[in-house]
């Protein structure tokens, strides 16, 4: 038993069906959908799952953004007519890295497979109640639909923030410029809405939460915030922690492919949903080369089970993972996550080939005082800037001892490299609201970088 | 960047030549960064004194101008397209970059076309009238001048003889009825650094704003907004590094707040309701008063040029300057029929500037910079240098100014001065 999780004991007859259920949706996306069609996709009959997967490409967001909608749904379908009634929604992505993408998403596909996802966690499941389906209280912190841009739509009010009972809380892409003003009606409107569940992105997160903090007022969250769409810092986590009084888990999620792991309260993150029906097959393809401060580091595969529109087969997410080898499995026989490392392009490059993630960056700076955020730019294979936004609601601090102190914790992980540490005011958001603490100005070669055949962690 | 650290032996006996190593590493280190240093002028290696009106730009600004109009131009913070996702991005990353050179928060700081127009918008934004007085020294440029003589009661601090002001009056300057000090942090004539501290100090006791005019200080001074506790700082990217077109203006959060508009149109509106249906929704601050297409590619130059400076340290480039005037004000000192304008203010008061008064038969000085420029392929300016009263307070008939920055070596200061002399000669 883990904690925060009911894990299933891996039975032979199950893991069985799970592989045939797998089968039997690649086969028939690789028959009904024109994206595979036009590119004669075959499944092998024969052999393992693994063997079988690793003779399908990998597939790639830039191999989707351009053959949007229309082949993306299964043969007979009027695109048209489902769109119109709404049957299909063609979704935005927003792109960690800039690389935007529509995907389409059966009607209530999002809503139905988080609220499975989320409940892996025991703790979210007592919060959220047991009725799966039902209309919990949650807020969304991300970057708004809408808001208060050149030319936009302005600001909305509470109500018509509302979808169902999920509260879109900002109105501001880049946290940066948030106001007093607009984070003190966010902390007041988490109250107002008697906020069960909080959805965020941790860097605006982090943000709202030193604005509390400095404000001496907490996030009147009831029942947990999960963070997702991006890595979460040591830092923004401290921030986040130090305001509010529910447990805080890490989800991890992409519009593209639904939720995929979901954090126990054993820190661990685990394949979600925790029980059939699957919405999700993962490989997690190895890392080649060596991982300086991460171990068992490995590219994140989609295979979508449960989708009519744009079912994804071997789809790369971009996201780097550190595996948890030993941890229980459950039903799916995915493995246990360590933690989120994140995105391929973010990770640095070092001269030896080594791959050094955003998560290892950040863990190397985690008990660095002082730092509330960085962000590590490699603009050549050469050399990599780090930019330090100081944290000093402690008081004043001294920034040339936190540039010496970051430059030090990260000579052995940067090795080979010429690293410049500099303070600065604050980071850039990506045109997506997310802020990356790593980014990387050059291409990486997946088949050196990944196992990309049948060796699956 | 080379290093090298060739040095230009001592000329006309100038007696500061035994530190030139130490000053020269930098300068010619940065020097290939300038393909502007590399050409000739009049026959002669190019020898570019002339900073203070402008500096050259580094290769690091021109592809980054380059850049943007090569890769991804757009729009900012309209297109919806991916080349305008990049252009935004480029343009956005420039205002965190002033920030962190000036200490500021990204949403202190107002793009503007220039230091003048910062002051200009300073000056529409507090909405003088013509009984609002605004103290600031005579010996301003006419960027700190004439915003308060046009829109306000002009009250000058007195200079001395050499365009110093007399910073000790400034208190009895102060009524009721003083809605302002504005000072430039340098004097683009003497290159004298303004006393600050003391300045915002006497406002603080007194409850009056500050404005400081950073044109000739952002490139050369560690400036820290916070530590100086003004109210305004006012910059140009042109003089420092960046392209032309360009400034900032920082404004304290709560100053800012109580802007009236500035400039309408679009990019600093939310939404235009139609008249009797909707409502006019403004954009927050600072992009309020940034109406209409800002200067993109400029902008983002003038990003690349603050990380330029970054890179290099502001320590280094003061520490550069300090010995860089003591050089250049010794070498002037030796020739006699030259008279340097506060040239007893020591260089730990002063950034890398002296202007001067070259005693030169039947030549104005302004004909003696244009002879510098056409015998010597030397670049100073001549003329007022925007200071009218100044130099008719100080009965000058105009000055020679000679401004170099971090990539000046003590031999271009040799060949000033020795063409100077030959001048006088």
């Amino acid at each position: 038993m883990v904690a925060g999780v009911q894990v299933v004991a891996a039975d032979d007859g199950h893991a069985r069906e799970v592989r045939s259920n797998v089968r039997v949706s690649i086969e028939r996306a690789l028959r009904e959908i024109p994206f595979y069609v036009k590119r004669g996709a075959r499944l092998a009959t024969e052999g393992s799952l693994a063997k079988a997967l690793a003779s399908l490409p990998l597939l790639h967001k830039k191999d989707i953004r351009a053959t949007l909608p229309k082949q993306w749904v299964p043969a007979g379908r009027d695109l048209k007519a489902d769109l119109a009634s709404g049957a299909i929604e063609i979704v935005e992505t927003a792109g960690s890295t800039g690389e935007r993408a529509r995907v389409l998403h059966d009607a209530g596909w999002w809503a139905r497979q988080e609220a499975r996802a989320l409940r892996t966690n025991a703790v979210v499941a007592r919060a959220l109640g047991s009725e799966v389906g039902a209309s919990p209280r949650l807020a969304v912190l991300a970057m708004p639909a809408t808001g208060t841009r050149s030319c936009n739509a302005g600001d909305l009010a509470y109500e018509e923030r509302l979808t169902g009972s999920v509260l879109a809380l900002s109105q501001r892409p880049d946290p940066t410029y948030w106001k007093p003003a607009e984070m003190a009606r966010m902390i007041a409107e988490l109250s107002r809405h008697a906020t069960v569940g909080l959805i965020a992105d941790p860097m605006h997160l982090a943000v709202l939460a030193r604005y509390a903090a400095r404000q001496g007022q907490t996030l009147d969250v009831r029942g947990f915030i999960a963070l997702t769409h991006a890595t979460t810092t040591a830092a923004a986590l401290r921030a986040i922690k130090a305001v509010s009084s529910v447990p805080v888990l890490q989800v991890y999620s992409a519009r593209e492919v639904g939720t995929l792991f979901v954090q126990g309260e054993d820190g661990r993150l685990y394949h979600a949903p925790f029980d059939a029906p699957f919405t999700t097959h993962v490989e997690l393809l190895p890392v080649k080369v060596a991982t300086p401060g991460a171990a068992n580091v490995a590219l994140v595969v989609v295979t979508t089970l449960d989708r009519e529109a744009q079912p994804l087969v071997r789809y790369v997410v971009g996201d780097l993972v550190q595996v948890e080898r030993d941890a229980p499995r459950g039903p799916s026989d995915v493995a246990a996550l360590v933690s989120l490392e994140g995105r391929v392009d973010d990770a640095i490059v070092r001269g030896d080939g080594a791959l050094v993630t955003a998560g290892a960056l950040d863990r190397a700076l985690a008990d660095v005082d002082g730092v509330a955020l960085f962000q590590a730019n490699q603009r050549t294979p050469e050399q990599v800037d780090v930019d330090v936004v100081c944290d000093d609601s402690g008081g004043s601090i001294d920034a040339e001892r936190v540039v010496r102190d970051v430059r030090a914790a990260l000579t052995v992980l940067l090795a080979g490299l010429a690293v410049d540490v500099r303070t600065v005011s604050a980071l850039a958001a990506e045109a997506s609201g997310k802020v990356r603490i790593a980014r990387r100005a050059f291409p990486l070669d997946y088949a050196a970088t990944f196992e990309i055949g049948e060796v699956g962690l | 960047m080379t290093t090298t650290t060739t040095t230009t032996g001592p000329t006309n006996g100038n007696p500061a030549s035994a530190s030139t190593t130490s000053l020269n590493h930098l300068a010619e280190s940065l020097r290939p960064e300038f393909p502007l240093l590399s050409r000739e002028l009049s026959g002669h290696g190019l020898v570019f004194l002339d900073s203070a009106s402008t500096t050259p730009k580094p290769r690091v600004v021109i592809d980054a101008v380059s850049h943007y109009y090569a890769s991804c131009t757009a729009n900012v913070h309209r297109g919806v397209h991916g080349l305008g996702d990049e252009a935004t991005q480029l343009y956005d990353a420039a205002r965190l970059e002033v920030a962190g050179l000036l200490n500021a928060a990204p949403d202190e700081l107002v793009f503007v076309r220039g230091a003048t127009e910062a002051i200009n918008l300073v000056a529409h934004a507090l909405a003088l009238t013509a009984d609002d007085e605004v103290v600031f020294p005579a010996s301003e440029h006419h960027a700190n001048w004439l915003p308060w003589r046009v829109r306000a009661a002009p009250v000058p601090i007195p200079i001395d003889g050499d365009g110093v002001p007399r910073w000790e009056m400034i208190e009895s300057l102060i009524t009721p009825r003083t809605k302002l000090i504005s000072v430039g942090h340098v004097s683009n004539v003497t290159g004298v650094i303004a006393p600050v501290e003391e300045i915002v100090a006497i406002a603080r006791r007194r409850g009056i704003p500050v404005l400081l005019d950073g044109a000739q200080s952002l490139s050369h001074l560690p400036v820290d907004v916070k530590k100086l506790d003004v109210d305004f700082y006012a910059a140009s990217s042109h003089k420092a590094f960046g392209p032309s077109g360009v400034g900032v203006l920082f404004a304290k959060r709560e100053r800012m707040a109580k802007f009236g508009l500035y400039q309408v149109g679009g990019g600093m509106v939310a939404v235009n309701g139609d008249l009797g249906i909707g409502e006019l929704v403004l954009r927050d601050p600072p992009f309020r008063f940034e109406a209409g297409t800002p200067a993109i590619e400029a902008t983002i130059g003038f990003g690349a040029a603050v990380r330029f400076m970054r890179k290099i340290g502001m320590t280094a480039i003061r520490a550069h300057d300090v010995q860089m005037t003591d050089y250049l004000l010794r070498g002037l000192g030796t020739i006699s029929g030259v008279r340097i304008l506060a040239g007893d203010v020591p260089a730990s008061r002063r950034i890398a500037l002296a202007t001067f008064v070259v005693d030169a038969p039947a030549m104005t000085q302004e004909n003696v910079a244009r002879a510098l420029s056409d015998m010597f392929g030397i670049c100073v300016s001549g003329g007022f240098h925007c200071t009218h009263v100044l130099h008719a307070r100080a009965k000058l008939d105009g000055t020679v100014r000679a401004s170099p920055h971090i990539f000046n070596t003590t031999g271009d200061i040799d060949r000033l001065v020795e063409a100077v002399a030959e001048i006088v000669g």
